[in-house]
């Protein structure tokens, strides 16, 4: 990794833990913003998807967050936590065939990954959902 | 790229705390997001040397777009200039055979009614048929003349198009007529019957009628050809408003490329300023911190 690089993993680290915290304090238009601009500069980095598209799932905009969880799966090998997204959300609007479609999509990227957290994680929402 | 300025003031203060730790939020299922790790000092460096770089491309792009848009309205307005040319050259050109064709059709008239007139007393008084054409031809004629000339037609309510036909129609008919009856007394008559009068109404008689009928056709192309050149004209002079509309529009977006430059510039100097005060606002705290450990 070169210097400009590490400064630019740097910076990404910093828009998301600021991000991150006016997520946290609710201010979900603020919060996007500032992952707009991540998603801008890190665009390969499932959280620049995940975190804009919960900011917007959290605004009531229930489609623009479909379509970044949908479009955060398709960009980012692996997104299994944009998968998650799409299935809570779909489950949340009763779109139950494609909650499902996007929960087998979610355990398929776990099982086809060696990390056991992915498969807690998948593990966790099925029970939650049973 | 630009940072909102107020969220990164508001934010990096609450965010960091005294603590330095992100606020959880209780009040909803687990989010998916994963917890960032503590952004150290430089981290804020690292976005602003971020938001310079990206400044400069922004910077770079306009620059470029501007220089773009000014080739664009140099083309046009080098496009603009070669189609007034053009269309001042057509207007010339339309002028000449303008004139050309009105010559050629005051001569035709002219020539047809010395035709017309040397045909009728050319065939002095010989059979009917013969006489009937002359005189209509005459006749015919003189009301073209008549009708070029006083343009009685048009007011008579008859359109300008449809009066400039008629006229042309008499002319040339009259020019049908008299030379028929010319030719149709020298089959008549015979050469030899013929008085010294007659030949020589016979004689000029035919030569107006060529000449009546040359005049026309040359009036009439050289109308056509006015005609073309009008149309020339015409194309030329749209050409060169379309060209000045797309310079005009070229010169709409110069300006408003150079608006978004300046709404950059401006971006740009708030977010600096934004992220100075929200690094200096963390050195302090952490220098309270550091005193009340």
């Amino acid at each position: 990794m070169n210097t400009l690089d590490r400064e630019s993993a740097k910076a990404i680290e910093a828009l998301y833990a600021l991000g991150y915290g006016l997520h946290a304090q609710e201010r979900f238009a603020d919060a996007a913003a500032v992952f707009r601009i991540m998603l801008q500069v890190a665009p390969t980095d499932e959280r620049s998807w995940l975190a804009l598209g919960e900011c917007h799932e959290l605004l009531g905009h229930s489609e623009v967050a479909l379509e970044l969880y949908g479009a955060g799966s398709t960009v980012v090998d692996g997104a299994i936590r944009c998968e998650l997204a799409r299935y809570r959300l779909f489950a949340a609007l009763g779109r139950d065939t494609e909650a499902e479609e996007a929960l087998e999509a979610a355990t398929e990227i776990a099982e086809n990954s060696s990390d056991g957290a992915l498969v807690e994680l998948i593990d966790a929402e099925k029970a939650v959902r049973s | 790229m630009n940072i909102p300025t107020a969220t990164i003031g508001r934010a990096v203060a609450s965010i960091l705390g005294e603590s330095g730790k992100a606020v959880p939020n209780t009040a909803r299922a687990p989010s998916l997001l994963s917890p960032p790790t503590e952004p150290p000092m430089d981290d804020m460096a690292a976005v602003f040397a971020l938001m310079a770089k990206g400044r400069q491309l922004d910077l770079r792009r306009s620059a470029s777009d501007i220089r773009h848009a000014q080739n664009a309205r140099r083309r046009e307005w080098q496009k603009a200039k070669q189609a007034l040319a053009k269309a001042l050259a057509a207007k010339k050109k339309r002028g000449f055979w303008s004139k050309l064709a009105s010559k050629c059709g005051k001569l035709a008239k002219y020539a047809a009614v010395a035709a017309a007139v040397a045909a009728a007393v050319g065939t002095g008084g010989a059979a009917a048929p013969v006489v009937i054409l002359a005189w209509t031809g005459a006749g015919l004629s003189a009301a073209a003349c008549v009708q070029g000339e006083a343009h009685v037609l048009q007011k008579l309510g008859v359109s300008d198009k449809w009066a400039e036909r008629v006229e042309v129609g008499m002319t040339v008919g009259a020019a049908v007529a008299s030379g028929a009856a010319c030719g149709w007394q020298i089959a008549e008559s015979g050469e030899a019957a013929a008085s010294g009068a007659e030949k020589t109404a016979r004689v000029f008689g035919a030569v107006s009628s060529g000449v009546s009928g040359a005049s026309s056709a040359a009036g009439g192309y050289a109308t056509w050809q006015a005609g073309l050149a009008d149309g020339e004209a015409l194309d030329a002079e749209a050409e060169a408003v379309a060209a000045r509309g797309a310079d005009a529009q070229l010169e709409l977006m110069l300006l408003q490329l150079l608006n978004d430059l300046e709404d950059n510039e401006k971006s740009a100097e708030r977010s600096a300023a934004a992220l100075r005060g929200a690094m200096e606002t963390k050195g302090d705290t952490l220098a309270m911190i550091s005193k009340r450990v």
